[in-house]
């Protein structure tokens, strides 16, 4: 896949020049500059940038939780500005319900969608496999474990039913093996499931495995630095992470989130000092 | 929990309160105190035996009054709460008001109560109300305020509406705030109803207790304090058992007391 547009120019998600600046006079805080983001019917994009640049701002704005001062949100060509239920959203928690069990927390959206119940936990049941929870329909949260959680969050957004799923640092909590193992597992649900996927990082490693795309965001206010399209093959495996491309995409990133370069300048300030 | 395990827990608990009564029973025999000033265990255990079937009716007519209080309590304060939540003003309002009502003493209440509602159950009840009300409406309303803010945008981003909000991630995560304020109710009503009681009525175990002491029957006035106690424990339990059968979410394996 490439940076280009689809044939019919309609981007399932286009974010246009977006601004958004929090509190007014002295307490302003200008969060986003001009935020420009496109995916394409089934693709996967990344966005880095480090902690605080306003990238959960931009995935609040997607969802419809938050207005912009200025520019637009379109999913597939229509505008959808603060309207929330088009997208699935899953946050970096898990935010699983402690009260309900499984099967009531990942039906939740067609339960608050007015949708069939009796049709959502069928259909929830013969996923269970597939997201590593067979046999927990009954469990609640703080009997699983970390991974578990996360992947019955996920398996919340698809029953959602949206083809745009929203995933903001899904797996930032999470161990390092594990968060290898679930990597691997969710390019596979997004292989099945052809959802368009708009996923937020602060892991560089991570970005280049998953993405057809990445963008990379200045710190606040923030403005698209870098669009870098990955020409990996699909399937990505995890050997690639070794491979000299991987290595050259990662310097690359790694340059535009300014990391290599102030490495650069401590060098020369060494070197003259 | 394994049985033997709760046993195993409680072990040290029971173990002194025997010993308590144990010494008790020997110092009264030894020092040959009068029974009107101290009665012993055995003394107190016989009182209850022989007059049963007093402490039973006049205990029923107690129970009685403390489920009507508590129940009327329970309905009043989830109300209150839930009202207070979905209004601010009604919030301004109210919540000064009730704790500033807790300043005055349940005790000088109960008199004035007679004198509106007279001598029946009616007066017993309100005071039972009056001291269940507090702890059940205001740590419902700290429970729905204490919601998970990050739950509740979730529940906005899938498109869920107010009520929608309320009713699935609000409501829920307050209900072991209400459990807990409940048991503490629980164990104030038994109290309210007693006090109720020794300033004017013609039943209740608080009238047995006032008729006890005034024939310096102390080893009845002791029966009915035991009895008193029992009935705020059972009382206690009874919420506790509730909430975990209804909230086993909030009950994890290795936490609980009892």
């Amino acid at each position: 896949m490439s940076a280009v547009g689809p044939a019919d120019g309609v981007e399932t998600v286009a974010v246009t020049d977006m601004a958004k600046t929090f509190g007014r006079g002295d307490r302003a805080l200008p969060t986003l500059a001009s935020v420009s983001v496109t995916a394409a019917a089934g693709e996967f994009v990344t966005v880095v940038g480090n902690s605080g640049c306003g990238k959960s701002t931009l995935f609040n704005m997607v969802a419809g939780l938050e207005l912009p001062d200025a520019g637009e949100v379109r999913l597939h060509g229509k505008l959808s500005l603060g309207v929330t239920g088009r997208v699935g959203y899953m946050p970096q928690r898990d935010l699983l319900l402690p009260w309900r069990r499984l099967l009531d927390n990942v039906t939740l959206g067609i339960e608050i969608a007015g949708g069939d119940l009796r049709e959502a936990r069928r259909r929830a049941t013969e996923l269970l496999p597939d997201f590593g929870l067979e046999g927990f329909a009954e469990s609640y949260p703080h009997q699983l474990s970390g991974g578990m959680r996360q992947r019955a969050a996920l398996l919340r957004t698809i029953l959602t039913g949206h083809d745009v799923l929203l995933l903001d640092e899904p797996f930032g909590a999470l161990d390092a093996l594990t968060r290898l193992e679930m990597q691997q597992w969710l390019l596979d649900i997004w292989e099945r499931f052809g959802k368009t996927i708009l996923f937020i990082s602060h892991d560089v490693d991570e970005a280049i495995l998953l993405s057809d795309r990445v963008y990379v965001m200045s710190p606040r206010p923030a403005t698209m630095v870098a669009e870098i399209a990955i020409e990996l093959e699909r399937p990505r495996r995890l050997a690639m992470t070794a491979s000299g491309v991987f290595e050259e995409y990662k310097r690359t990133l790694l340059e535009h989130l300014g990391v290599i370069a102030s490495e650069r300048a401590l060098d020369g300030a060494a070197d003259s000092g | 929990m394994t049985g033997s395990g709760r046993v195993r827990r409680l072990a040290p608990a029971l173990g002194t309160f025997a010993a308590i009564l144990a010494v008790w029973q020997i110092m009264v025999e030894w020092r040959d105190t009068p029974r009107w000033l101290l009665p012993s265990p055995l003394d107190i255990g016989r009182a209850m035996a022989e007059s049963a079937d007093l402490l039973w009716s006049h205990a029923g007519i107690t129970l009685l009054e403390m489920a009507l209080g508590f129940t009327i309590a329970l309905l009043l304060g989830v109300t209150v709460a839930v009202a207070s939540h979905l209004s601010d003003p009604i919030r301004r309002t109210v919540y000064p008001l009730l704790v500033t009502s807790q300043s005055v003493p349940v005790i000088v209440l109960a008199p004035l109560l007679v004198i509106w509602f007279g001598f029946g159950i009616t007066p017993k009840v309100a005071l039972v109300v009056l001291v269940c009300f507090f702890p059940i409406c205001v740590s419902f309303l700290d429970g729905l305020r204490a919601a998970d803010n990050e739950i509740l945008l979730l529940l906005r981003a899938m498109g869920a509406n107010r009520w929608q909000m309320f009713r699935i991630g609000r409501l829920p995560a307050a209900l072991p705030a209400l459990a807990s304020g409940s048991k503490i109710a629980a164990t104030y009503a038994v109290i309210g109803a007693l006090i109720a009681e020794w300033l004017g009525a013609s039943q209740g175990l608080g009238v047995f207790l006032i008729r006890s002491q005034n024939s310096f029957r102390t080893d009845r006035a002791m029966a009915v304090i035991v009895i008193v106690s029992v009935i705020a424990v059972a009382a206690y339990l009874t919420i506790e058992i509730i909430a975990r059968l209804s909230m086993p979410w909030s009950y994890r394996e290795d936490e609980g007391e009892l």
